[in-house]
């Protein structure tokens, strides 16, 4: 006694019609799992306000990006922690979800849940690092929308995890980028190179070189991919991987929004940060960042990294650097799919040795564990970063073919005793591990990361 | 002066019976085409310059004498050239059986250069059934030969005019040029020289003939005879060897300045370049970037573990900007002194001033 089918996947999560969820999922074609409906809910967030866990847990395992907002800037996380549905926030945690996701009131997912007074669902917000003195854009608090004594509790536990009970100003900047993102998310991604404005050469990198534009309204980094040997057979899959880096709504995830399609001149836009990659910001001639700050870089860049390990199958030949990590105005660190490298690119020779695995140096990409391989890298970022010092700087020539053989000739890896924080130290020395296998996977890292303290 | 009509002698190299399918279905093509070159005056044979030629006092005729042609040398040169000529117009099926016959119109030359070059020519309709047409055809394709090889015009044995009028003296030269430019598989054979005589006027307006012998190809094959394309390599090894010393201390004095840095001296450059290994350094170093060990065999056991290091070389020196048309990575594995200095001096060119 069935009653009339859904109309479509947001009704069947509303009428919770898991076999026609199921039947939607496994349908081919161009499923998008991130494509909201009218008011730009996506079905993760109708499933995270339903209750829905196990679509939920369907959704996140298909490649349902934690943060992307609706129209008013509320993710997923915002309506778990709204609606009280504790296992759905553990969920949306535990793949990578921002904690302090910021909607068009400048409330996070805490605010609700303190005004709502979901009290085992402010303990675990709070206890993965939401800030309880963040203010919104009416300069309101969570812990100032707390009660009784869910107010007094929440404010020793948030001490207890080691916050500073100092109000943390809204930073309009912040969600004017947040809002540029989601609306070239909605634009065509092909696009017409007379469509794009350059107005300020940026640079040259070995894969491409790389302006300062301004197309449909935003302004946007251009690079002019470099082909060595035009291969037409690989290059009928650039709008195909280029699709796959169009990650929208991660806060540590800098996607490409669009592509010049053209073999002859192919261009990827991706949006623009002035502060540039994070080598330029941890690297400067003058004054470092603060240990805080360089502490946050290394948690947003694990989160992005948890996030895209997450993705079946992952993106290959991401080749993680402090080059191809962009650092936005307020010091959020981003990954930059711009950077990673295409199948019809030149993938056997390597530019920046330093941050790459051992195993990379002798094999090359092919038959190797991407994911691995990438944990090798960012346990090199790590120590870029809590040093804020350039990785084997010391060695006489910095030619990238020096660099790499003696790196794995000596089996040389940065200097670990100037790692003041030991807890990083430790977990440094894992990931960087010679033997691969020994490395441990992100989802294990990102927790450990998260609990580090300066 | 007698008439000469060496397409003739030619034709007796062609024996074998796909040969003459071939050849059949040419002469069929050629029927249709004769049929619709109603503008062309139709005696097409070559004639003695004489003839047709308005001279100058102080100019000079050469002309290519009957027999000559039919010697074996010559004979083999034009089977050799052929052969490649049909390997390339394969492609569109077509079948050359005569190089001056089939070439002189300009119709098969000029798709001769378009499959060559890689470009299209210009014309709207193929087939060209006017003089004037044809012409403009035989311009085209030596305006591109010209370009693409470098060459003025004004030095090169061949024209338009010439090659119109069947003079195969001059078409076998083009061939010759072209064969060398893209240093063809096949082996051209060395010495050739045909009997010419020279017609020339004096200053009393008379006419002098002389007879002498005019050189096609010379004694090394790798070697090409006209213009810039003879690089400095070819002029040192056949001219100045007093000089290669010097020119081998300087190019190793080059490359050790460069794998210096990863503590290596070169202190012999044709042994020690034979495994490849490293040409990749130096490309490494001079481009800024590292390879996979992987990719090549950073010990090469023996001579194809060579080789295909050599190729690997070859295609970073390539992608790198530097051709290397001139050179094969079988005669730098084989330690041969001419490509080891020549590959090294290609890559000198492009970095060598900046940092010396």
């Amino acid at each position: 006694m069935s009653s009339s089918r859904p109309d479509d996947i947001f009704a069947a999560i509303k009428v919770d019609d898991d076999s026609y969820v199921l039947e939607w999922l496994s349908r081919p074609g161009t499923l998008d799992l991130n494509q909201g409906d009218g008011h730009g809910f996506t079905p993760l967030i109708w499933g995270s306000y339903y209750g829905r866990v196990n679509m939920v847990d369907k959704f996140l395992s298909k490649g349902a990006i934690p943060d992307v907002p609706n129209m008013g800037g509320d993710t997923a996380l915002h309506q778990a922690a709204s609606c009280n549905h504790y296992e759905i926030v553990l969920r949306l945690l535990n793949n990578g979800a921002n904690v302090n996701a910021t909607n068009e009131h400048g409330n996070t997912p805490l605010h609700y849940a303190c005004f709502w007074n979901h009290i085992r669902v402010c303990q675990l917000l709070v206890k993965q690092g939401a800030l309880v003195m963040k203010a919104n854009k009416f300069g309101d608090s969570p812990l100032s929308r707390a009660r009784g004594e869910l107010a007094v509790g929440l404010q020793q536990f948030a001490k207890d995890c080691g916050q500073d009970l100092s109000t943390i100003p809204y930073n309009a900047k912040m969600e004017q980028r947040t809002k540029a993102d989601m609306q070239m998310k909605d634009k065509n991604m092909e696009v017409e190179l007379s469509s794009i404005a350059k107005s300020l050469k940026l640079g040259s990198t070995p894969s491409g070189e790389t302006w300062k534009a301004s197309w449909s309204g935003h302004t946007v980094i251009t690079k002019k991919l470099k082909i060595l040997e035009v291969n037409k057979d690989k290059f009928r899959y650039f709008l195909q991987e280029a699709g796959r880096l169009r990650v929208f709504g991660h806060q540590h995830i800098l996607p490409v929004v669009g592509i010049v399609n053209d073999i002859h001149n192919p261009h990827i836009l991706s949006p623009f940060c002035s502060r540039g990659s994070l080598f330029e910001v941890l690297h400067p001639k003058g004054h470092k960042l603060s240990d805080l700050v360089r502490l946050n870089i290394i948690k947003g860049i694990s989160r992005g990294m948890q996030y895209l390990h997450g993705l079946d199958p992952i993106i290959p030949r991401l080749a993680l650097n402090s080059h191809h990590v962009i650092i936005d105005d307020s010091f959020n660190p981003m990954i930059s799919l711009g950077d990673a490298r295409f199948s019809f690119q030149d993938n056997q020779r390597v530019y920046y040795p330093h941050w790459i695995a051992p195993e990379v140096l002798r094999l090359g990409w092919d038959n190797i564990n991407h994911r691995l391989a990438d944990m090798y890298s960012f346990a090199i970022i790590m120590w870029e970063c809590a040093t804020a010092q350039i990785p084997f700087i010391d060695i006489p020539h910095q030619d990238p073919i020096v660099i790499g053989r003696t790196i794995v000739i000596k089996e040389l890896r940065p200097d670990l005793s100037i790692v003041t924080n030991l807890h990083l130290g430790k977990l440094i020395d894992i990931a960087w591990n010679f033997v691969p296998a020994k490395r441990p996977p992100f989802d294990r890292v990102s927790p450990i990361i998260e609990k580090l303290k300066h | 002066m007698a008439t000469a009509n060496p397409g003739k002698s030619l034709k007796k190299i062609f024996k074998s019976k796909a040969e003459k399918e071939a050849a059949e279905a040419n002469a069929l093509l050629k029927e249709g085409l004769k049929a619709m070159q109603l503008s062309d005056t139709g005696d097409t044979t070559y004639k003695s310059p004489t003839d047709t030629y308005i001279m100058d006092v102080g100019d000079e005729r050469h002309t290519v004498t009957p027999m000559s042609l039919k010697e074996i040398k010559i004979q083999a040169l034009v089977k050799v050239l052929l052969d490649w000529v049909n390997d390339v117009v394969s492609v569109r099926r077509i079948i050359v059986r005569d190089i001056v016959d089939d070439f002189f119109d300009g119709q098969v030359l000029s798709e001769f250069i378009e499959i060559l070059f890689e470009i299209e020519q210009p014309f709207q309709s193929t087939i060209a059934q006017s003089v004037i047409s044809q012409r403009s055809k035989l311009t085209w394709s030596l305006d591109e030969v010209h370009k693409r090889l470098n060459l003025n015009p004004k030095e090169c044995p061949w024209s338009v005019e010439e090659i119109h009028k069947k003079n195969p003296l001059v078409i076998i030269h083009l061939l010759v040029a072209l064969a060398r430019f893209f240093n063809i598989p096949q082996t051209l054979p060395t010495n050739v020289s045909v009997q010419v005589s020279v017609i020339k006027m004096s200053p009393d307006g008379t006419f002098e003939y002389s007879t002498t012998r005019e050189e096609i190809t010379g004694g090394d094959t790798s070697a090409v005879s006209y213009g810039p394309t003879k690089d400095v390599f070819d002029q040192l090894f056949n001219e100045r060897n007093d000089r290669i010393d010097v020119v081998r201390k300087s190019l190793t004095f080059f490359v050790n300045k460069k794998l210096n840095i990863m503590n290596i001296e070169i202190t012999n450059v044709e042994t020690e370049f034979q495994s490849g290994i490293y040409l990749i350094y130096l490309m490494c170093i001079l481009e800024g970037y590292f390879i996979p060990f992987g990719l090549y065999h950073e010990t090469p056991l023996n001579f194809d573990q060579k080789l295909e290091n050599m190729y690997f070389a070859f295609k970073l020196i390539e992608e790198a900007g530097i051709s290397l048309k001139r050179t094969k990575a079988d005669e730098v594995v084989h330690g041969d002194v001419k490509s080891v200095m020549r590959v090294l001096y290609s890559i000198f060119t492009k970095y060598g001033k900046s940092s010396t």
